[in-house]
């Protein structure tokens, strides 16, 4: 079995939401919904049929995922506006409020379980 | 049977089991003193080279060893191992990155009283390794010359988690179009509180400042 960048990940959000499910007394899951922020590299379908893989047997077998994307927002360092960015684009990035070339990374990076349809 | 399907809020951030093996290194090499840094790059770009180039010129200022993590076979680990250092071998087989837990079970082998400093050179690789805290105080990135300035671009996460980013092979710079301005630019507005160094490992150049800079960092 090669591992492919999505599934170590996958197999973690797996048993985070296993762990979630026991923690609620919940006998099935029906369905996550999960925000990953635009910084982390992951394509959707690999993301679903790891988790079916990583889930066989378990409360969570057959959940399917609902994954949304959170934007990258910046603030900046001289004036601490929060704006949002795309850090992958040769423009550069600017304030919108002072022009300043200068910020770091506010949201982007996160991967949050918004929620469980249950049985 | 078709009971009723419920929607539980839960709105918690995932918190890997790796996160928390992470914490248990980091405050095992707190209790010990150690600094613990996380070197990441492509495969090439010059990982093993600047940690050879650092136990060189950190003899006798700072005990330092290293762990090494690769898919496959020993040879920076020997090269390591040449200088005399304290070199554990990590073989993550089909694994891309380094993972906290096996990162604790290299250090369990180590004798951390002994040691101010342990460099990790994980797996070479500008995705993965960025979404796996392995417990590291200090993280740090190289981007060699030959690599192209754009790809701060094509792998943001990467430059915007590390404390510092190397830019090696500048010895290089004579021979291509690399734009180390602009690199600086987009790096200071992603990761303004980073340190840059412009290092050559063949001609040496930056690697004391490169020192200097670890040496402050195990003092803290």
């Amino acid at each position: 079995m090669t591992t492919i960048h999505e599934l170590a990940v996958t197999n973690h959000i797996a048993q985070a939401v296993i762990q979630m499910a026991k923690e609620n007394g919940v006998n099935t899951v029906v369905s996550v919904t999960l925000t990953v922020g635009e910084l982390r590299d992951l394509v959707p379908e690999f993301v679903q049929q790891y988790f079916n893989y990583c889930t066989e047997g378990t409360v969570a077998e057959g959940a399917v995922l609902h994954i949304e994307r959170s934007p990258v927002t910046l603030r900046c360092a001289n004036c601490a506006c929060v704006f949002p960015a795309d850090v992958r684009s040769q423009s550069g990035i600017q304030c919108p409020s002072c022009s300043s070339q200068k910020a770091a990374i506010t949201t982007g990076n996160e991967m949050q379980i918004e929620g469980m349809e249950v049985r | 049977m078709n009971s009723k399907i419920k929607y539980i809020d839960i709105k918690k951030q995932i918190v890997l089991q790796n996160d928390n093996d992470a914490d248990e290194v980091r405050k095992s090499l707190r209790e010990n003193g150690v600094l613990l840094l996380n070197l990441m790059s492509s495969p090439g770009s010059g990982k093993t080279s600047i940690i050879v180039g650092s136990l060189r010129r950190l003899k006798g200022r700072l005990k330092a060893g290293v762990i090494e993590g690769d898919m496959e076979s020993t040879v920076d680990s020997e090269k390591i191992a040449a200088e005399g250092a304290p070199a554990v071998q990590l073989r993550t087989g089909d694994m891309c990155h380094l993972e906290a837990s096996m990162v604790r079970t290299a250090l369990d082998t180590m004798n951390l009283q002994d040691l101010d400093l342990i460099f990790v050179e994980n797996v070479g690789n500008l995705v993965c390794p960025a979404d796996f805290d392995i417990g590291a105080a200090k993280k740090a990135m190289i981007l060699s010359v030959p690599e192209g300035d754009d790809k701060i671009l094509k792998y943001p996460l990467m430059f915007s988690i590390v404390d510092a980013l190397i830019i090696n092979k500048t010895d290089y710079l004579a021979i291509s179009d690399f734009d180390i301005k602009s690199l600086r630019e987009r790096m200071a507005a992603l990761n303004p509180a980073a340190r840059i160094f412009e290092i050559s490992c063949k001609t040496g150049q930056g690697l004391d400042e490169w020192c200097e800079w670890l040496i402050a960092q195990a003092d803290h």
